[in-house]
């Protein structure tokens, strides 16, 4: 049932050695027949260099694509991640760092606008002391009439004719 | 599953027995090595399983997931590739359960390129002469190969590839025995035709 009329493994034979079932007379006949043997080798030689050709493939197709723990925690390159974490960070940072600057100026400016209004108000406060203060002194210094002016006045009304009440007026 | 014929397989049928602190655990501790040594392997297999490299890519990434999550109940009575491929095939049957595995699959299918798979043979040593036939003999095999069905394909591959005997590729794919061996005998009848007979 193995041999062909040459007294060589038929194909059925030769295919159950291949997948390794073949029968031990088979096998034995393998071992002894140069002319199967050889068959049998430039098979397995063939489908060898097609798996050889294959895996090296697919060995270039497996550098290319994501690592597995990549994809296991989402599909994000770990240096990719990496450095977009970076850049997001530097880019807050920035943001946070002119935001920061832009209150400090405007708490600045608000500030010399309070102080500005602050001195107003005492301008005009210390005005109405200095005000006050000159009245004051105004009320002060001003001219006491005098005994002798009285005198010389009513002497002058009496005497020289003056009229009455010109000089009295401060 | 329908053209695999896979809908028998059950996750656990090659979970194997491997104690703590084992090689075999160690190494599935670290899913970044795993992908290192096995996704090519990996890939391989799917893209003549599947019969679709980007979707190769998909399955393999989901098979690494799924194997480094499960990594507890590898037992370690078959190898850590053994129990990759087992996995794979479960991912890709779940997958072609979709929906959405069928709409894709009418739009587009990225079919192996056998030219660009062939540049990828190493010369080995060889001459530049050996080494352009043995592209072409590739490029030859490569077309060969997509003249299979899908079970043909992933027989093929699992025993010739994966070097897996018919009894572990039977209980990967949950297939029965006789069946893998008919899906066997007529892929390597097909791919003698194609080559030439076994010569």
């Amino acid at each position: 049932m193995n041999f062909d009329e040459q007294r060589h493994l038929n194909e059925e034979a030769l295919d159950e050695v291949l997948m390794g079932t073949g029968s031990p007379e088979a096998e034995v006949h393998v071992r002894q027949c140069d002319a199967c043997r050889e068959k049998l080798t430039a098979f397995r030689a063939d489908v060898g260099i097609l798996g050889k050709a294959s895996l090296a493939w697919n060995e270039a197709r497996s550098h290319s694509m994501l690592s597995v723990a990549d994809v296991r925690r989402g599909g994000v390159p770990r240096p990719v991640g990496g450095w977009v974490a970076a850049g997001a960070c530097l880019v807050l940072m920035v943001v946070g760092l002119a935001v920061r600057e832009q209150r400090e100026v405007a708490r600045e400016l608000s500030a010399s606008r309070v102080s500005f209004a602050d001195g107003e108000g005492s301008r005009e406060s210390e005005l109405r002391e200095d005000n006050a203060l000159m009245a004051a002194i105004n009320a002060e210094t001003a001219p006491i009439a005098s005994p002798l002016a009285n005198y010389d006045r009513s002497s002058a009304v009496a005497g020289v004719g003056g009229k009455k009440g010109e000089q009295a007026k401060p | 599953m329908g053209e695999l014929g896979l809908a028998d397989a059950s996750p656990g049928v090659l979970e194997s027995r491997a104690g703590p602190g084992s090689p075999a655990i160690r190494e599935l501790d670290d899913i970044d090595g795993l992908a290192r040594t096995y996704r090519p392997r990996l890939l391989r297999f799917l893209t003549y399983s599947a019969g679709d490299a980007d979707l190769a890519e998909t399955i393999a990434q989901d098979t690494l997931l799924r194997a480094y999550n499960n990594r507890t109940k590898f037992r370690g009575d078959c190898s850590v590739n053994t129990w990759l491929t087992g996995i794979a095939i479960n991912v890709l049957r779940d997958h072609r359960r979709t929906e959405k595995f069928k709409f894709w699959k009418k739009v587009q299918a990225t079919a192996v390129d056998a030219q660009e798979m062939a540049s990828f043979l190493p010369s080995d040593g060889l001459t530049p002469e050996a080494v352009m036939l043995a592209r072409e003999r590739v490029r030859h095999l490569s077309q060969a190969m997509e003249t299979l069905s899908l079970n043909q394909r992933t027989v093929f591959a699992m025993r010739f590839f994966e070097e897996m005997d018919v009894s572990e590729i039977s209980g990967a794919l949950g297939m029965p025995l006789n069946t893998v061996k008919t899906h066997l005998q007529r892929a390597l009848k097909a791919m003698r035709k194609e080559v030439g007979g076994t010569r």
